[in-house]
């Protein structure tokens, strides 16, 4: 087991391999039907050893690699495992044993929180059967199960950033009066330059470690609720993909601040009040303190494949959000659009006949 | 108690004997009613003729009255004789009315029309007429009514003026104003609400955004504005010409279709009048 470079969590009665379980947020195995609760799977993994095996998986790790993939061995059947290298956690082919790359979630790319998994798969699959209210140019048979090609559980890597702001903003703003005297309008226009400066605090604004994963599918499953971040634990990974982050934190601090940048803007321009027009003519806007931390966050992952074209939908692994672009049904369109037609056309001839208008 | 209940009573009669006095029942195959002595009886035959003449030949009633010194309305008066009588053509009552008053000021006229009366007099006509019997006014009483039956003639030959095509006379004998279905409005607001409306559904079907602000993370606590500035530069005031509709009509003038009143009995008429 020490050249795998593998880990799982044996269930302490049978050593069958234990999953984390959303709903009740503790272990399960399904072989023997036992649960256990994080403090009984930490006790029983320290009893044995797995810190020693991290320390192993270290030097194990890259024993063989393969057109830039590593190729690691089941712990429980022995078959090979070849996974990226962004990859931490995966699933053999073979058995579907949890395979936790640990050595790949050491040093750096070890993140300090996790919110685990609140919801199943099968709340995933509930939630893309209803994706369709509210939405009647949907094709009629699209949010069915079928159409549902894959479904991973996905810890994806995030950064969080915490920015206490500074700024100041400086526009042009005019205030339009108008009044008639005579046969004339009059109308005055007053220019002022109106200047706001203030400072204010961002909390964990969120950004997507992963080139995996469109950013804006990332940004749409938003907000997480920070409530649930706890330390990270490699248990919680058990029976779900995880990734490590392929996009460092300078580089994602930009997309944090920018947004920052855009809010603290806005703020500031909305506190200028009484004005008809407002233009931004300057801004300085920078953060005056930062921090960041690296951290796990759940999603649930579905590509559905309808008529030959595959679209992704992501779930919020804790709060249930769904989000995805659905396609829309050109059948369905016309005929709503020549339903509205004729219905707004009668409507306005109905008020033309009885009232006069 | 009693003295209340007479003057009451009075009162009463005294309106009635007014208001049958104004609504007076006559044969309406005479079409001339020389109440104020204005005329001899030569000229009412000759003048009759003229009047059955038109009566036959343009599916229009014409009824003249003629009254000494009256000092109440000549319009309500008109419009009582004719709508109290049974006067006008087909169900609509077409037709038209010349009530005639001398007093010592000289001839005052006034034009009562009702149903495609009104149609076919309309408010520029109704000028003309007035102007034609101005004109004849020194030749006598006679020649007024004459004046009178000849221009209303000649206008009923030219058929509807071009200000009323676009108007009817419904069963209740009221004037209407044709509306056009408007087509082109109907076209753009129904096609602009499709649009408008089938976008919000199609965007409804697009769910994925990118975020670009970090509204929901902001700490609200922490929101500190210490600079407020708002510093006047200048002004300038323009002045531009409000547009004004040049448009209206007043008696006589413009030709905007005819000007419509109600009698006591409710039916609808055009005409107008004046001293001569």
């Amino acid at each position: 087991m020490s050249n795998t470079g593998t880990m799982d969590h044996k269930c302490p009665n049978c050593s069958a391999v234990l999953k984390f379980n959303p709903h009740g947020q503790n272990w399960i195995c399904e072989y023997c039907k036992s649960s256990f609760t994080k403090k009984e799977v930490d006790e029983y993994e320290k009893a044995r050893g797995v810190e020693q095996l991290t320390k192993d998986t270290k030097e194990a790790k890259l024993e063989t690699n393969w057109e830039g993939a590593d190729v690691y061995s089941c712990p429980n059947c022995g078959a090979e495992i070849i996974a990226d290298e962004n990859t931490t956690a995966t699933f053999c082919v073979y058995c579907k044993n949890t395979a936790i790359l640990k050595n790949k979630l050491v040093g750096a790319f070890n993140p300090t929180k996790i919110i685990p998994f609140y919801l199943t798969k099968e709340d995933a699959i509930a939630a893309f059967k209803k994706i369709g209210r509210g939405k009647p140019l949907m094709p009629r048979f699209f949010n069915n199960k079928k159409n549902i090609s894959e479904i991973r559980g996905i810890y994806i890597p995030f950064w969080l950033y915490d920015y206490s702001m500074s700024g100041t903003i400086t526009c042009d703003a005019n205030k339009i009066t108008t009044w008639s005297s005579g046969d004339y309008l009059y109308t005055k226009t007053d220019t002022y330059i109106v200047s706001r400066g203030g400072t204010m605090d961002y909390n964990m604004i969120p950004v997507d470690g992963s080139t995996h994963f469109a950013d804006d599918i990332m940004n749409s499953i938003e907000p997480f609720d920070y409530g649930g971040l706890i330390d990270f634990s490699h248990s919680y990974l058990s029976g779900f993909l995880a990734e490590k982050y392929d996009v460092d934190s300078n580089t994602a601090s930009t997309i944090a601040l920018s947004r920052a940048q855009n809010s603290t803007s806005e703020i500031l321009k909305s506190d200028i009040k009484g004005y008809t027009s407002i233009s931004i003519r300057e801004e300085n806007l920078r953060p005056v303190k930062t921090k960041n931390e690296y951290v796990l966050l759940p999603v649930w992952l579905l590509n559905v494949k309808y008529k030959d074209k595959l679209y992704t939908f992501a779930m919020n692994g804790q709060t249930g959000k769904i989000v995805g672009n659905v396609p829309v049904d050109v059948k369905r369109t016309v005929a709503f659009a020549i339903f509205t037609f004729l219905a707004v056309a009668l409507i306005i001839t109905a008020i033309w006949y009885f009232t006069g208008v | 108690m009693k003295k209340i209940y007479y003057l009451c009573f009075l009162f009463l009669c005294l309106f009635l004997t007014i208001n049958v006095k104004a609504t007076i029942s006559v044969d309406s195959s005479l079409k001339i009613y020389d109440y104020g002595e204005l005329l001899t009886e030569e000229e009412e035959i000759s003048l009759k003729e003229e009047i059955d003449t038109f009566v036959n030949q343009y599916d229009l009633d014409m009824v003249v009255v003629t009254l000494k010194d009256y000092t109440g309305s000549l319009k309500t008066y008109g419009q009582d004789f004719y709508d109290y009588n049974d006067f006008g053509v087909g169900k609509t009552h077409d037709g038209i009315l010349l009530v005639l008053n001398v007093d010592n000021l000289g001839p005052v006229a006034e034009i009562v029309t009702t149903g495609e009366g009104i149609r076919m007099y309309d408010d520029n006509r109704i000028s003309g007429l007035l102007s034609a019997m101005s004109s004849a006014k020194y030749d006598g009483n006679r020649a007024i009514v004459s004046a009178f039956i000849s221009r209303a003639s000649s206008y009923a030959k030219s058929g509807i003026p071009a200000s009323n095509r676009d108007t009817y006379i419904d069963s209740n004998g009221e004037y209407r104003i044709k509306r056009e279905y408007p087509l082109i409005l109907v076209l753009i607001a129904s096609s602009t609400i499709t649009l408008i409306a089938t976008l919000i559904l199609v965007a409804r079907n697009k769910m994925v955004e990118k975020a670009s602000g970090a509204k929901e993370y902001l700490n609200s606590k922490t929101v500190n504005i210490s600079l407020k500035q708002d510093n006047f530069i200048y002004t300038h005031t323009t002045k531009t010409l409000i547009p004004r509709d040049s448009g209206g009509s007043s008696f006589g003038g413009g030709g905007g279709g005819s000007s419509i009143s109600h009698g006591s009995s409710g039916i609808s008429h055009g005409g107008g009048g004046g001293r001569l």
